[in-house]
């Protein structure tokens, strides 16, 4: 891979509640090069999660450090490290969480750095491209599942995210539902990376490449096809 | 929902017992209203003038009161007593017996007119009007008979049946007979004067002037401010409960209102993580979760209010009037008690998300699928 976007350099996590020490994870180095969809695949308890919340800055490692660019999340603050989200992050997570008592329109508006005209604009935008137009000034209880979570993937898109990180995207979702979303995170890589944590290796037929992680221990990159037995990408959508 | 549910119903309980225990104050306000429209001033026994039967306000006190400035008549007047219903049981109520131009003069006064199928007294006979609340309060209509010498429990019985001939249409408290009949049928009960002001709005200032300066070992003077203070000292133990039911009742449900918010909140807080998650800052969550409560608790409010004003208007005529307790189903009291509800509830809401918040890790949230 070249163009490294995120790297980790021998990172660590390990849980010590005084009874038992347990390792997430265990030296992971790694690098995420720029406009890719890559997955992050393994059995329950590889660490693959554990690995996204360090890469977002959601949790800090206890061992190595995470880079973006020239960015090293050790050196700032946990305020700093909410602003790296706000500003340069998508989140999309298994459970579509939103504002109950706020239109979805208003809850994709969450997400975009400045509240003004433009901002409406391209949320509209978003809202005709993920197909859920009509659903823009409904509350989330009037609302689908699938629905939902595409309305989360517009808010994640909202502040043009250098990277998207989705975890377990699909898992609460019926598989239409569940291929739509994937296929709408898989097209955002035109304009930046966008990295899903998945157990559902089908959910990963478009990705550029798949980390295999195990007992809290990177496998390495590997292309997709070798990984799930199947080429081709998914279909995708224009963003 | 169901918050706003809770926020409704909080505000009608307090709402309705602030305004069924205000019935006791209401009462008193209600009855002696009529001395904002005239100043009664009664004889004591030690006005009595040897040789005299009837005990009148002595010459000189009359002509104290005459001097007093902003005094336009005084309205010398005896009368008789019939009980109504209140509250705290059969209360005595005075039906005074005055002229007809008097009478006319009182009830322009008060703003007060005939209701349409009545009359006036005619002068000399047992005949009397009443106020349309008092006519409600004793379920009394025109012909019936409302007073009777064998009344109990009133200071002066009627000394004959009184038939009802008229009802007043007006919120001040008043009955009138003819003076010609009070003086023929009670000579030996003593004459009061009935002081009025030149400017109405002047009445309690002058019978609190009255109350002060005049010989009290002589006179009675019934001021309007006056009397609602003696009453209020009379039934000091009672005001006390009645405060201490209002302030409980008040104080439990805004706390539990308030820590309902706190489960229904708690039970959101994964919106909130997981936003904080996505990179909103705390201060940022915590506008929203004030502001969402604002729209709710606000909304919620204005349905109680609505709730407790419907449900009080109707059950005012068919429940507690009839009973004898009078009740201001807008009395702004009531719903300013109400205000610790929106108060408590948003200030359990910011507290819980703030403290929430500043102790979770999102990723515990997120995590717990």
């Amino acid at each position: 891979m070249t163009e490294s976007l995120l790297s980790t350099t021998n990172i660590s996590l390990v849980y010590d509640d005084g009874a038992r020490v347990t390792h997430a994870l265990r030296d992971v180095t790694i690098e995420i090069p720029n406009k890719r969809f890559v997955g992050i695949m393994g059995p329950s308890g590889s660490g693959k999660s554990s690995l996204l919340y360090i890469l977002s800055g959601l949790k800090r490692p206890t061992g190595g450090d995470v880079r973006l660019g020239d960015y090293g999340y050790k050196a700032h603050s946990d305020l700093d490290l909410i602003d790296l989200r706000r500003q340069r992050f998508g989140f999309v997570f298994q459970q579509p969480y939103l504002l109950v008592w706020q239109t979805a329109m208003e809850n994709v508006l969450m997400g975009a750095p400045i509240l003004d005209a433009a901002a409406r604009k391209k949320a509209v935008g978003y809202f005709e491209q993920l197909g859920i137009g009509a659903m823009a000034e409904k509350l989330p209880s009037q609302l689908s599942g699938g629905e939902k979570q595409r309305v989360c993937v517009a808010r994640a898109m909202m502040n043009d995210p250098d990277i998207i990180f989705a975890d377990e995207p699909t898992a609460s979702l019926d598989h239409a539902n569940g291929h739509l979303v994937v296929d709408l995170l898989s097209a955002y890589r035109k304009h930046g990376t966008v990295v899903v944590v998945t157990h559902d290796p089908e959910m990963l037929q478009g990705a550029d490449s798949v980390l295999l992680m195990r007992d809290g221990q990177s496998l390495g990159w590997r292309d997709p096809v070798d990984v799930l037995g199947t080429a081709g990408p998914s279909k995708t959508v224009a963003l | 929902m169901p918050l706003a549910f809770v926020i409704v119903l909080s505000v009608f309980l307090i709402a309705s017992v602030v305004t069924i225990v205000n019935s006791i104050d209401l009462t008193v306000l209600t009855i002696y209203n009529y001395t904002k429209v005239f100043t009664p001033v009664l004889p004591r026994l030690a006005a009595a003038v040897p040789g005299e039967e009837v005990i009148r306000v002595p010459a000189n006190i009359q002509a104290q009161i005459r001097k007093t400035s902003g005094v336009d008549r005084t309205i010398e007047t005896s009368g008789f007593f019939f009980n109504i219903n209140t509250v705290f049981g059969p209360f005595p109520f005075v039906c005074f017996g005055v002229t007809d131009e008097n009478r006319d003069y009182l009830l322009k006064r008060a703003g007060d007119s005939l209701l349409p199928g009545g009359r006036m007294p005619d002068p000399g006979k047992p005949e009397a009007v009443i106020s349309e609340g008092l006519a409600r309060n004793k379920k009394v209509k025109i012909g019936d008979v409302i007073a009777s010498p064998l009344d109990t429990g009133t200071l002066v019985a009627a000394p004959a049946p009184i038939k009802l001939v008229g009802i007043l249409r007006g919120s001040t408290w008043m009955a009138f007979t003819s003076k010609k009949y009070t003086d023929a049928s009670l000579p030996l009960v003593p004459h009061s004067l009935l002081v009025t002001t030149a400017d109405p709005a002047a009445q309690g200032r002058v019978g609190d002037q009255l109350y002060d300066t005049l010989d009290k070992f002589q006179v009675q003077v019934l001021s309007f401010n006056n009397l609602v203070k003696t009453l209020r000292t009379s039934l000091a133990s009672m005001y006390l409960i009645m405060h201490l039911v209002n302030g409980t009742v008040i104080f439990v449900v805004a706390l539990m209102a308030g820590m309902l918010s706190n489960i229904y909140f708690t039970q959101r807080i994964s919106e909130f993580a997981v936003l904080a998650a996505i990179g909103l800052r705390r201060s940022t969550l915590v506008w929203h979760a004030v502001s969402e409560t604002a729209i709710l608790t606000t909304l919620g409010w204005l349905l109680g209010v609505f709730v407790n004003y419907s449900v009080l208007t109707l059950m005012k005529g068919s429940v507690f009037e009839p009973r004898g307790m009078l009740i201001n189903p807008s009395d702004p009291l009531s719903y300013l008690n109400t205000l610790p509800i929106p108060v408590c509830i948003t200030l359990f809401a910011v507290a819980t998300i703030s403290y929430r918040l500043a102790n979770l890790d999102p990723v515990t949230i997120i995590e717990r699928r």
